[in-house]
């Protein structure tokens, strides 16, 4: 399932480990955190081989996606149990302090008392959260934490945890499929595809200078738009035609583009319903569904036989079917190698 | 198709959860228009389920009436409803095909075969079912079984609506897109009367042209996704509406003034003089994608410092922040704001809800 | 600790190896030698086992014993169902009926047999006596039709109620949601068992087909004590007649005929398993 991964990891740093589902992220989390063991093939952690070292052994906390906690046990307790189970003798009063701490980070504060299935399921996550957070272990393991919780409460989690995991020493690791979480949480991004690290880097870089199309379109919120088209000359130049309406030149020479068909990248929040500076290319679409996501509405639209998506950034309605002239920003397109997925080039007005 | 109303409907009954010891829906009055998609949206237990149990005919209310076409249906049994409904798990018959799935309502009326044979190729048509006419439905995944669920309901004519409850609880994520569409395609075209239960504001202001919130047994809001993002009735809606949620600025009137609570800040004249009749407890909402932001001073703005960067892609999300005031503004995805930096601020009066005592107040 | 878990398993196996794997490897033994009383055994290879699979008597057993295991199937598996479809779903009444079906369960195999057979009695017994009124001349040691109709009602009497229990246990587990679906198409009640109930029933279904099949191909206690095997060979079935030839001290016979009647009951019971299973598979995706 993973196929020769290097990873370098630094102290301080929120990685997120992003990918679809089958990507390979949990098992690549959980070997990491040493609940399983990799075929070939070593972790470090500080620099030492913990390949071969249990899991218990390790101190690490890991956190998972279905709310684990003691059920007959008081989220007070639950905080508690590392502390209490772990090789270090701690008092009761160094505990009380500890949870309090934590609870209070945590906001749960008011319900140490009650038991996990007394609360709601935004609160039960909080206590795993804690519970991870009380051994002040050097390295965190999060797997889709948020993934059985509500909208809303993820929208919460997310800046919470970002808060939380500010300024520590060791290092978190994420897996989520995601892209929101990664751009909010994480100070570092690895994007898994297939079993491979496809990029790593500092979030905010991946995000804007994806180096192949599986990063540009899943790494992107909403998923970019990708379509084919071909190279045709013109006039001693050429254009990137990818219909009747769209083509596009984009400053390379046409010896930087030795091939005859190329893909093309927009994200959609790069396309428009007006273009009131007339700088803009548009084209005819017709609407297959408006989905209205939080404030925005997402306009899935099709162009002949290519699928786009528009991000409007307010909420509107539009009817299924429905026929509207739209337009491309020129000035926000992505090359990619179609046959390996590769970046080739971009065009850009002011550097992002 | 038809209009189905709830008047003064109340119920009541002990719920088994610990949170909870008594549950009750009050006096409720809704209407949902023939051939209208309709959302019912709120979090879970707050009786949505309840509700869609009672126009199906499997729960009687303890008071107040279920109307089909201005017609009282209390006393009908469910088979006598017509309601078509979609659950949260697929419900298709294993054994048969999905032809003879959607069939199987006809069949059982005794309705002639040449006649079944022709409905369903029409309604597996629009459905984009046709392919699998002749696959068995265990065969089939969670998404064209939910459509199977679907076409079941509307293959025979005289179904007086079509109730879903979560529909796409089960369905992969790659999968949901194409489902949200068909659902929505289908009722557009067939002029189908639609409820969509969820608790989920995505699909619900996606699929509907009117959504009902409903927390706790009672109506919050009811009105068309446009007007609950612009103007949500109480501080709860604009928060659950829309990411992030809505700010909420607490007020106070101090010596006939209209102030900020715990702030030096100064309100825009026109927000001051909206509120200044007002005597309850007041309270300012506005989006943050309404808040206008500045990296240089302007008359009448008012300076915030920057608390939080969040980035979304598209946009970012800043946490801005005023002696203990803090609000959200969503700013453009390549601004430069860095945590402690100082913006300026303005919300426009226009973009700003006044609300007394928890209510939208419209001048 | 990778040994852990055997270490766990220890006592188990400890346990099988003495009530099972041991006297099975006995058993072998003894089917590979002919025995006499006082005597040494001889080792005749498998000469026991052509002599049993030559004896009429030997095939006429199995012959019965087959006969028998499909008629209580036969009778007590849609006898089952249709009980567990009677049962209430819900409320106080639930537990008082499926304690009364389960008293049958209960009653250990000879006390069955016993009673059974007080019931039976040409002189004192019910059944007789009520039988007699509508002019049925029942006599249970004399008729072999009615010893063999006899231990099969017994078997009814004693096991259909396990599959009751096993059956309402997957009526309950059916979503109401699947009902609810055929009351709003329009579907009969034939229908709705027919395309709800049946599919969902299935696995359960298997299970009770299975352990009915293997458990009655044991039937003992019941004959024995009943009919003792009689009249004739009406009622001798294959554990008894294995018994009977132990008894005598065939003991090479049969421990053969045992070897042979186990290997039996493990093909039918592979056969009928991937029968079910098959047909349950068929072109999954």
């Amino acid at each position: 399932m993973l196929r020769n991964l290097c990873l370098e990891l630094e102290a301080g740093s929120f990685v997120a480990l992003l990918g679809p589902t089958g990507s390979g992220k949990t098992t690549l989390l959980r070997i990491l955190a040493g609940i399983e063991k990799p075929e070939s093939g070593q972790v470090f952690y500080d620099g030492v081989d913990v390949t071969s070292l249990p899991v218990q052994e390790r101190e690490i906390a890991f956190v998972y996606q279905q709310f684990v906690n003691y059920p007959s046990m008081s989220l007070f307790d639950n905080i508690a149990s590392p502390l209490v189970v772990g090789k270090e003798k701690h008092s009761k009063k160094e505990i009380r302090k500890k949870v309090m701490e934590v609870a209070e980070l945590l906001g749960l504060v008011e319900i140490l008392n009650h038991l996990p299935e007394e609360v709601s399921g935004g609160q039960r996550q909080r206590c795993a959260i804690a519970r991870a957070l009380i051994k002040q272990a050097r390295f965190i393991f999060l797997d889709e934490p948020l993934a059985n919780l509500d909208y809303k409460l993820r929208e919460e989690l997310r800046t919470e945890l970002k808060q939380i995991f500010k300024d520590r020493d060791g290092v978190v690791l994420y897996a989520t499929p995601e892209p929101i979480d990664a751009l909010t949480m994480a100070t570092h991004v690895a994007f898994l595809h297939e079993g491979n690290v496809l990029q790593y880097g500092p979030a905010l870089d991946v995000y804007r200078n994806p180096s192949h199309t599986a990063v540009a379109s899943y790494f992107c919120h909403p998923q970019m738009n990708l379509f084919p088209c071909r190279v045709e000359s013109r006039d001693g130049g050429y254009l990137l035609r990818a219909s009747q309406e769209l083509a596009f030149e984009v400053g390379l020479n046409r010896d930087a583009l030795p091939n005859d068909h190329y893909l093309l990248g927009i994200r959609p929040h790069h396309l428009f319903l007006s273009d009131p500076q007339n700088r803009m290319i548009p084209f005819h679409s017709t609407v297959e569904l408006a989905e209205v996501v939080g404030s925005n509405t997402e306009l899935h639209l099709r162009h002949g036989e290519i699928r786009m998506s528009l991000l409007m950034q307010r909420v509107e309605q539009f009817p299924v079917g429905k026929e509207l002239t739209s337009y491309i920003d020129p000035n926000h397109l992505y090359v990619f190698n179609k046959e390996t997925g590769a970046f080739v080039t971009r065009t850009s007005n002011r550097s992002e | 198709m038809a209009r189905i109303e709830l008047k003064s409907l109340t119920h009541r009954y002990a719920s088994s959860r610990k949170e909870t010891s008594s549950f009750a829906i009050e006096n409720l009055d809704i209407s949902w228009e023939d051939g209208t998609a309709n959302a019912l949206l709120g979090p879970s237990g707050c009786g949505k389920t309840t509700l869609l149990n009672i126009i199906s005919g499997l729960i009687r209310p303890t008071g107040g009436s279920v109307l089909f076409d201005g017609v009282e249906v209390n006393e009908r049994p469910t088979r006598d409803r017509h309601i078509a409904q979609v659950f949260q798990f697929p419900v298709v018959y294993d054994t048969m095909t999905v032809f003879d799935n959607l069939a199987f309502p006809l069949r059982n009326q005794g309705i002639e075969g040449k006649t079944v044979n022709a409905r369903v190729r029409e309604i597996m048509e629009i459905l984009e079912l046709d392919t699998l006419a002749n696959t068995k439905t265990r065969h089939l995944n969670p998404a064209e079984k939910q459509i199977v669920s679907l076409g079941r309901g509307i293959v025979r004519k005289d179904t007086v609506a079509v109730l879903l409850d979560e529909p796409l609880t089960v369905i992969d994520p790659v999968l949901k897109l194409d489902l949200r569409r068909k659902l929505k395609l289908v009722q557009q075209e067939l002029r189908l009367t639609m409820i969509y239960v969820t608790h989920d504001q995505h699909e619900a202001l996606t699929f509907a042209d009117h959504v009902t919130i409903i927390r706790d047994g009672a109506i919050v809001q009811s009105a068309t996704p446009e007007e609950l993002f612009l103007y949500p009735r109480t501080p709860f809606v604009g928060y659950f509406i829309g990411s992030p949620g809505m700010n909420t600025i607490r007020c106070e009137k101090v010596s006939d003034r209209l102030k900020i609570v715990d702030s030096e800040l100064e309100l825009p004249d026109e927000i001051a003089h909206k509120a200044s009749h007002l005597n309850g407890t007041i309270e300012l909402g506005i989006r943050p994608e309404f808040v206008e932001t500045s990296p240089d001073e302007k008359p009448n703005w008012n300076r915030f410092t920057v608390r939080m960067v969040d980035h979304a892609g598209a946009y970012q999300v800043l946490t801005l922040e005023s002696g203990s005031l803090r609000i959200k503004a969503r700013v453009e995805d390549h601004s430069s704001s860095r945590e402690g930096d100082s913006l300026w601020i303005n919300t426009p009066h226009d973009r700003t809800n006044v609300y007394e005592d928890g209510e939208l107040v419209t001048l | 600790m990778r040994q852990r878990p055997w270490l766990f398993l220890l006592p188990t196996l400890v346990l099988m190896s003495i009530s099972a794997f041991i006297p099975l490897i006995a058993v072998i033994n003894y089917s590979l030698h002919t025995i006499f009383a006082g005597s040494t055994p001889d080792f005749v290879g498998l000469q026991n086992y052509a002599d049993v699979m030559g004896d009429a008597q030997f095939r006429g057993a199995l012959l019965r014993q087959l006969t028998f295991s499909l008629l209580a199937l036969l009778v007590e598996i849609p006898l089952g169902v249709g009980i567990a479809l009677c049962l209430p779903r819900k409320g106080g009444a639930v537990g008082l009926s499926l304690v009364l079906l389960g008293i049958p369960l209960l009653i250990p195999y000879n006390v069955v047999g016993i009673v059974w057979r007080l019931f039976t009695q040409s002189d004192i017994g019910v059944i007789p006596r009520i039988l007699s009124v509508i002019g049925y001349d029942y006599n249970v040691s004399l008729n072999s039709t009615d010893a063999f109709l006899t231990i099969l009602l017994v078997d009814v009497w004693h096991w259909t109620p396990l599959v009751v229990l096993l059956a309402y246990a997957g009526l309950q587990a059916i979503p109401q949601t699947f009902y609810q679906a055929a009351e709003v198409d329009g579907a009969s009640a034939w229908k709705t068992f027919r395309y709800v109930t049946l599919p969902k029933l299935r696995s359960v279904l298997t299970l009770g087909l299975l352990i009915r099949f293997m458990d009655s191909f044991k039937v003992y206690s019941e004959p024995l004590l009943l009919t003792g095997g009689g009249p004739g060979n009406a009622t001798t079935f294959m554990s008894l007649f294995v018994a009977r030839k132990a008894e005598a001290y065939e003991l090479g016979y049969a421990g053969a005929s045992s070897i042979i009647y186990l290997y039996v009951v493990i093909v039918m019971s592979y056969l009928l398993f991937q029968f079910i299973n098959r047909s349950q598979e068929r072109g999954r995706p």
